[in-house]
């Protein structure tokens, strides 16, 4: 008892609470600026928490990238452009609630589910995180494999309009992927000989090219000054949210049941968990049809699953010290940093050092509620500044937010060509949201197929050798063949019917 | 009709990429390699962009038969405006310029081009352009500590600011 | 003649001033914050020693060092980003083991001949580990098992193809006279995801530094056979050396230094690798990597310049004998 009093003395004093607060404003800017994610807004912090306490730099981290990926909404919802990738999978759903002037509406629902997730994602922390561990570790590069293929598969089966079209974008972004040092040989792949390009293609330049670059020029291209989100004096923040959650929840739990799992595999994170959910959210919809046109159920479970990844990504990191998601990856060296190491005797340490932890977790999240909250209301500054000027300034933060992540020009040239492209590709009706999926998927696929054939000496089969595998493999393969059975079906009814009379 | 020209453009990127991805070695235990996806990606791109342009082929019979003429006209796309060159422009302008006028004032450069060209009123334009590119270069350089270009212009510091 | 006087004026004053820059240049360097390029990215062993000889410099030099990731390439974008600095002094660069890699995998032409070295401030030699359920005992038997296994049969891991820990590992086997394609490497991007490799039984033993497998061992999922050291470590007293268990002087390892471009002024040079050696010495930096169980070692410029040409000649060879030479 001791032990729990001490811990909550440690965050709940002014100090932490401070810390909190201030991170949670500043994962809102990083979050709202397109160009900064959440990945980035931690490493950012890395210098700053060498001059802090364990726990308040734990909290600023955790803090900060939760409301990070919350925050991603926000652009998203108002100028079609996500803020972080894990939005990428429902940006058009809430893009389409606020052209209808329900951007408020549909920022509470996500704000709502962003911290019911982050609380789920805690409390499976706090409660199997050793088990959840032990599961994840069962995971190898089988598994990994099919995992991904299921993410891949996901963004075609869940994109509106021509899968063909949502075929090749996807391949796209898995053709980008390949792009520098192959991991398997070592060997270079379409660098044409430019060194930064042997790091490969980072997702945030491509990402702001995809979705900013492409509004901006279609802004510049039009006539229209018209903004397409207009204020409505009826939307409010949280009025509807009873409503939904009410007629809801239960993709809100799903969400959060699939987000905390696949967060807590080394490997896979937020941005997966968001496109799966999504998926099966929208495969189990008795209202499919209203998918793509501003549905809040597609929000509802791809919001509650990012951020419980999040959540989630913590479980390996904290029982194994292996990171769960690449935030993470950058948490381990904090912890190590600060005498807390990773493994299970953080869980038996006498100090409350690990009540602390999860209870800044608590903290952090309900602390969402009401920066978010305030955020959704400043964020009006969308629709009030003219488009004249706001654009500008747009264009200036994704120049300085590719050049950020690492410094390099070449990065400015990745977001410039790849917009061009993207630019393209969406006058032609291309989605884009599947490219992000292949690039940050495609080498999760490849690298993982490599190493297990590498392994196995090119057998095949060994991808339905082992228990996990060969069930992820199965559920892959149906869903491949769900088209055609479906069709087969609904032929054989036709048939039964057109026979009967 | 754009599908067409979309559908041959993926078709010629899809042979591309499988006449590039043969340059690649291959692993030695293995008859497959570094090649192996992107020669993948390469056939994916072949098939469907054939798809793309078969099926537009098909939609624009369909079509001609189903109005009896075959010049029919393509339906009226939305016209841009030049202007939209300007966002890639700008982000060009910004590579080249940057190092040596410096982050700060080449946005501020930026910004007001774009401002006036959309017709905001001068004094409006500046103020905004200038405050503006000044926060995000204090924000990134100071604050997050980017090392965003100061610019050869401006070498030595800029003792009003700094 | 007016006109001359101006221009010869001009050119002493000039003169005297360029004089004047270059000796205040040495007597009062450094006189602004100084940069420290990373190759490797934030959060990582390579960066948080980084931030703390960094912190430690900054009270030797009395200036700020800020620190820079330039991620990358296996390393060559951070390693070619230090070489095309200014040699003033005010751009400086913790190079790593990859400096002696990089070229014979044909993926850059940078060696150890384009940098200053400054001083070296960190070893850590390579461990042996395996799954704490595997049915090697010690490091006999796991040896014994690489050898009597069918040809490419024994699957290992621990960093990418050519990474130091598959270069140090398949050094060892040739100095235990086992040929090198009795095993297959399954290349991992960096060590967390070998080690889960390990645990979920896809592959039969890791070879990484100890301190990054030591959550896992701590967590009793991982064993550690054997450490290439001529000495345990102080860190882990536990884990025997590969100089006890089968009397091999065999030593090749993961080094981390600070370094600048070629051509930097000399006495900025010992002025910072005075400062660096106080700052190796200092508790700030002793404390953090005694804590992280990370190896220390200093050598001063001289030295260090010495040790990456033999390192060179020795990381050539191996990457020669597996093939992996460009």
């Amino acid at each position: 008892m001791d032990i729990l009093i001490n811990g909550i003395g440690l965050v709940l004093n002014i100090e932490t609470l401070l810390v909190i607060f201030l991170a949670s404003l500043f994962g809102i800017f990083v979050g709202a600026v397109p160009g900064l994610t959440a990945t980035m807004a931690v490493a950012l912090l890395v210098p700053l928490t060498f001059y802090m306490d364990t726990i308040p730099a734990i909290a600023a981290i955790v803090t900060t990238s939760a409301m990070a990926i919350f925050a991603g909404d926000i652009p998203g919802t108002y100028l079609n452009i996500p803020g972080t990738p894990a939005s990428a999978a429902y940006v058009g759903e809430s893009y389409a609630l606020a052209k209808k002037g329900r951007a408020r509406e549909a920022l509470g629902i996500n704000l709502v589910c962003s911290v019911f997730g982050g609380i789920f994602g805690t409390i499976i922390l706090i409660v199997v995180a050793q088990s959840l561990a032990e599961v994840a570790l069962q995971f190898s590069a089988f598994e990994y494999f099919w995992l991904a293929v299921l993410g891949l598969s996901c963004s075609i089966f869940i994109s509106v309009g021509s899968r063909i079209k949502a075929f090749l974008s996807l391949l796209f972004g898995v053709l980008l992927s390949t792009v520098g040092l192959d991991m398997m040989s070592g060997a270079p792949r379409f660098t044409f000989g430019v060194p930064d390009l042997m790091a490969g293609i980072n997702f945030i330049p491509v990402m702001i090219g995809m979705f900013a670059l492409n509004e901006l020029i279609s802004y510049y291209g039009s006539r229209s000054e018209k903004k397409n989100i207009g204020i409505d004096d009826s939307d409010s923040v949280f009025r509807q949210v009873p409503n939904h959650l009410k007629r809801y929840w239960r993709n809100m739990v799903r969400g959060s049941s699939i987000g905390t799992l696949i967060g807590a595999l080394p490997g896979a994170g937020a941005d997966i968990a968001a496109w799966i959910s999504y998926g099966v959210g929208k495969g189990r919809s008795k209202e499919k049809e209203k998918y793509g046109t501003g549905n809040v159920e597609g929000i509802v479970d791809a919001s509650s699953a990012n951020n419980s990844g999040i959540s989630g990504a913590w479980v390996p990191a904290l029982v194994f010290g292996i990171p769960g998601d690449s935030i993470t990856a950058i948490v381990i060296g904090v912890l190590y940093m600060k005498g807390m190491n990773p493994g299970p005797t953080i869980f038996m340490d006498s100090t409350g050092m690990i009540y602390a932890l999860f209870l800044v977790f608590i903290v952090a999240n309900l602390m969402m509620l009401p920066v978010g909250y305030a955020a959704i209301r400043l964020s009006k500054l969308f629709i009030l500044t003219p488009s004249r000027i706001l654009m500008p300034a747009i264009l200036c933060f994704c120049i300085v937010g590719a050049f950020a992540i690492n410094n390099s020009v070449v990065d400015i040239w990745l977001m410039l060509i790849v917009g061009l492209v993207a630019y393209l590709l969406a006058v032609n009706d291309f989605p884009m949201a599947p490219a992000i999926l292949g690039l940050v998927l495609g080498k999760v696929v490849e690298n993982n197929f490599m190493s297990a054939m590498l392994r196995t000496g090119g057998d095949l089969t060994s991808f339905f050798a082992r228990p996990i595998s060969a069930g992820l493999g199965v559920a892959v393969i149906l869903l491949w063949c769900s088209p055609l059975l479906l069709r087969a079906y609904r032929r054989y009814r036709a048939n039964r019917a057109a026979i009967a009379p | 009709m754009r599908d067409l020209f979309a559908g041959l453009a993926f078709f010629a990127a899809g042979v591309a990429t499988i006449m590039m991805a043969r340059q690649f070695p291959t692993l030695p235990s293995l008859q497959y390699g570094p090649s192996l996806f992107p020669t993948i990606v390469g056939v994916g791109f072949c098939l469907g962009g054939a798809a793309l342009a078969v099926n537009a082929l098909l939609a624009r019979r369909q079509l001609a038969l189903a109005r009896g003429t075959d010049n029919a006209p393509a339906p009226a796309t939305q016209r841009m405006r030049p202007t939209m060159v300007l966002p890639p422009l700008a982000v060009l302008f910004y590579i080249l310029a940057s190092d040596y006028l410096g982050a700060a004032l080449t946005m501020a450069m930026i910004m007001l081009v774009l401002m006036l060209v959309r017709k905001t009123a001068v004094v409006v334009a500046v103020i905004a352009s200038v405050v503006v590119a000044l926060a995000i270069y204090f924000v990134f350089s100071r604050y997050l500590l980017i090392p965003l270009p100061q610019g050869v212009l401006f070498e030595g510091g800029l003792p009003w600011i700094f | 003649m007016k006109k001359l006087t101006i221009g010869r004026k001009a050119l002493c004053s000039s003169v005297v001033l360029t004089a004047l820059l270059a000796t205040t240049a040495q007597a009062d360097y450094p006189e602004r914050p100084l940069t420290l390029i990373v190759p490797w990215a934030a959060g990582g062993g390579t960066d948080a020693t980084a931030r703390t000889i960094a912190r430690a410099l900054e009270e030797e030099l009395g200036q700020n060092v800020n620190v820079v990731n330039r991620t990358g390439g296996s390393g060559v974008v951070g390693h070619t980003a230090m070489i095309n600095a200014a040699p003033d002094g005010y751009t400086l660069g913790l190079a790593t083991v990859e400096v002696n890699t990089m070229h014979w995998l044909g993926l850059t032409n940078l060696t150890h001949e384009d940098f200053t070295p400054i001083g070296q401030i960190n070893y850590d030699p390579p461990g042996i580990q395996v799954a704490a359920d595997a049915p090697y005992e010690d490091l006999g038997d796991l040896l014994e098992a690489i050898r009597s296994a069918p040809q490419g049969g024994f699957t290992t891991s621990g960093t990418g193809q050519g990474g130091i820990w598959h270069l140090a590992f398949t050094g060892f086997l040739l100095d235990q006279d086992i040929p090198v394609d009795q095993i297959v490497w399954i290349p991992s991007e960096g060590s967390a995801p070998a080690m889960t490799e390990l645990a979920s039984g896809g592959i039969e033993a890791v070879s990484t530094s100890v301190p990054e497998a030591r959550s896992m061992i701590e967590a009793g999922r991982v064993k550690s056979l054997a450490v290439m050291a001529p000495e345990r470590l102080a860190a882990f007293p536990d884990i025997p050396t590969t100089r006890e268990l089968v009397d091999s002087t065999y030593q090749v390892g993961a080094w981390r230094g600070i370094v600048g471009p070629q051509g930097m002024d000399e006495e900025v040079v010992a002025t910072l690798e005075a400062a660096l050696e106080a700052a190796y010495q200092s508790d700030t930096y002793q404390d953090f990597m005694s804590q992280r169980g990370f190896g220390t070692e200093w050598r001063d410029a001289e030295a260090f310049g010495q040790m990456m040409q033999e390192m060179d000649g020795v990381l050539g060879e191996i990457v020669e004998q597996v093939g992996l030479a460009n």
